[in-house]
């Protein structure tokens, strides 16, 4: 209960800046349809939550807010759970957003749109996500948001990178684009899984130290 | 000194109880401190600048890391913080409110995680106080800020409240109405208040007991209307004060023109001689500081 009402409390507050959040997820979904493939899905997801995410901490930090989540009831631990999930509410209002805009594209405009989501390109995004909140959020709570920022910021682009020449060169190993493979559909989101449960345990452990 | 081990174990309706509190920075510590807070009380918290008072209302609320023990309302504070929480209506030196929102709206906020919120109690405290819910909260002045945290701290049916400097900034018909509240709180007997101010005069007039921390020390932790009839302040010439055994001044200052001093009666038989006056809060504090300050020189 905790965590929802965290939740609620960074819609309540940061609202603004999470509808700039989708405002710019769309923007990236019209900016990269062209020319990435599965690769703009990915990286317009994981900036999205990028955004939110980090986005929240940084708020709170600016607002010094421990102070007031110290005297509420609530465990740290229920702070820290309510960033992860903020993040991977943001991650499926991301697919739903992308799909709408895909739709629009399609029906609309007959333009052409990487086709979304499709289930493969879900799961990589799950992972890449994951992974990016996995070293950003314990970064976030260990050194602050500014430095937590920026490494969200150096792995979207290493991700960016890395998704758009790992892929091509899966895809072109076998002759083609990655398969909707369910084995490696499952394998992309037990690891995604078990980054973000890396990521909470290792953020818990630095916040509960954290002298407020 | 802390209180004596008999003492601190009678008190077994405290509301908070103290053991061996242990936390360490660069340039102060508190090591080893007992402390027991009575319920249905208001108990008074004073000491200097930097002495260890807020240090201890963080540790009650586990907003530190700290070595030791501390029972709020009976359950561990590491092991039920949430629960404890939830009866706890706190006012720090620094809310943390979320600034660039409305009151309304961080109203909205709060009221999600108190399961006892009352919305009438929150409103009539909230008028009574002048606050405006339609400014930000930046908008505020400090000492308006200072009476929302208080109307948050008292609308949720709170069993024990910890305020740290909640009258500092307000104005003495404010101050005078939120010491009236206090005093109406307590009166059911299961409410406990625990203050630290540097007003000691608020203090004169609503505190039950008084606590005074020096240095991360417990130096005591008495009634208030007993700690006052067991002191005398006094008064005479330099060549007086000469003749005194420093062993029987808690603390005393001395100029061109004479001496002042706080005696315990009990030891200082002679403290009529010196036209002896009822103290105050103020003056015991400071003179026990001043105490502790000659030892150590």
């Amino acid at each position: 209960m905790s965590v929802i009402n965290l939740l609620k409390k960074d819609w309540l507050s940061y609202r603004k800046t999470m509808v700039w959040a989708l405002a710019y997820l769309v923007l990236f979904g019209i900016s990269f349809q062209s020319f990435m493939g599965q690769g703009a899905y990915v990286l317009t997801i994981t900036l999205a939550v990028y955004i939110a995410a980090i986005g929240s901490i940084q708020y709170d930090e600016k607002n010094r807010i421990d102070n007031f989540l110290g005297i509420l009831p609530l465990r740290r631990s229920a702070v820290i759970a309510e960033k992860f999930l903020l993040a991977d509410l943001f991650f499926l209002i991301g697919i739903l957003v992308y799909a709408v805009l895909a739709w629009i594209n399609l029906a609309l405009l007959d333009a052409i749109l990487y086709p979304v989501p499709e289930p493969l390109g879900i799961a990589l995004s799950f992972l890449c996500v994951s992974v990016m909140n996995l070293i950003s959020i314990p970064i976030s709570y260990k050194y602050g948001s500014n430095r937590g920022r920026i490494m969200a910021a150096l792995i979207s682009a290493m991700i960016f990178a890395g998704v758009v020449i790992g892929v091509g060169t899966a895809g072109g190993l076998i002759g083609g684009r990655l398969p909707n493979s369910g084995l490696l559909i499952g394998v992309f989101l037990l690891l995604g899984a078990l980054c973000q449960w890396a990521g909470f345990r290792i953020a818990c452990s630095i916040y509960q130290k954290r002298d407020i | 000194m802390d209180i004596s081990k008999e003492e601190f174990d009678m008190l077994t309706d405290a509301a908070v109880r103290i053991t061996g509190l242990t936390k360490v920075y660069k340039e102060f510590a508190i090591e080893n401190l007992n402390l027991s807070i009575p319920q249905g009380y208001i108990t008074g918290f004073v000491g200097r600048n930097g002495a260890g008072k807020t240090t201890t209302l963080k540790a009650v609320l586990n907003m530190i890391q700290f070595d030791g023990k501390i029972q709020v309302l009976g359950m561990d504070n590491r092991r039920h913080e949430q629960e404890i929480k939830n009866r706890i209506g706190a006012v720090l030196s620094e809310d943390g409110f979320i600034e660039d929102i409305p009151v309304a709206r961080l109203i909205q906020i709060i009221r999600l995680f108190y399961s006892r919120w009352r919305d009438d109690i929150f409103g009539v405290l909230a008028e009574k106080f002048g606050v405006s819910m339609d400014k930000k909260v930046s908008e505020l002045s400090r000492g308006m800020r200072v009476k929302l945290a208080l109307a948050v701290a008292l609308s949720h049916e709170a069993e024990l409240f910890l305020l740290d400097e909640p009258t500092s900034g307000l104005d003495p018909i404010i101050r005078e109405e939120i010491l009236d509240l206090f005093m109406e709180l307590i009166q059911d007997e299961k409410k406990t208040v625990l203050f630290s101010t540097h007003i000691t005069s608020d203090l004169d007039k609503v505190a039950d007991y008084i606590v005074l921390i020096e240095q991360g020390r417990i130096v005591f932790q008495q009634p208030k209307d007993e700690l006052l009839e067991a002191h005398a302040v006094i008064r005479g010439g330099t060549e007086e004060l000469a003749k005194i055994s420093r062993e029987f001044l808690v603390g005393w200052k001395q100029n061109q023109f004479g001496f002042e001093a706080l005696v315990k009666k009990e030891r200082f038989l002679q403290y009529r001689d010196f036209a002896p006056e009822r103290p105050n809060i103020e003056q015991i504090m400071t003179y026990y500081v001043r105490g502790i300050e000659h030892e150590r020189d």
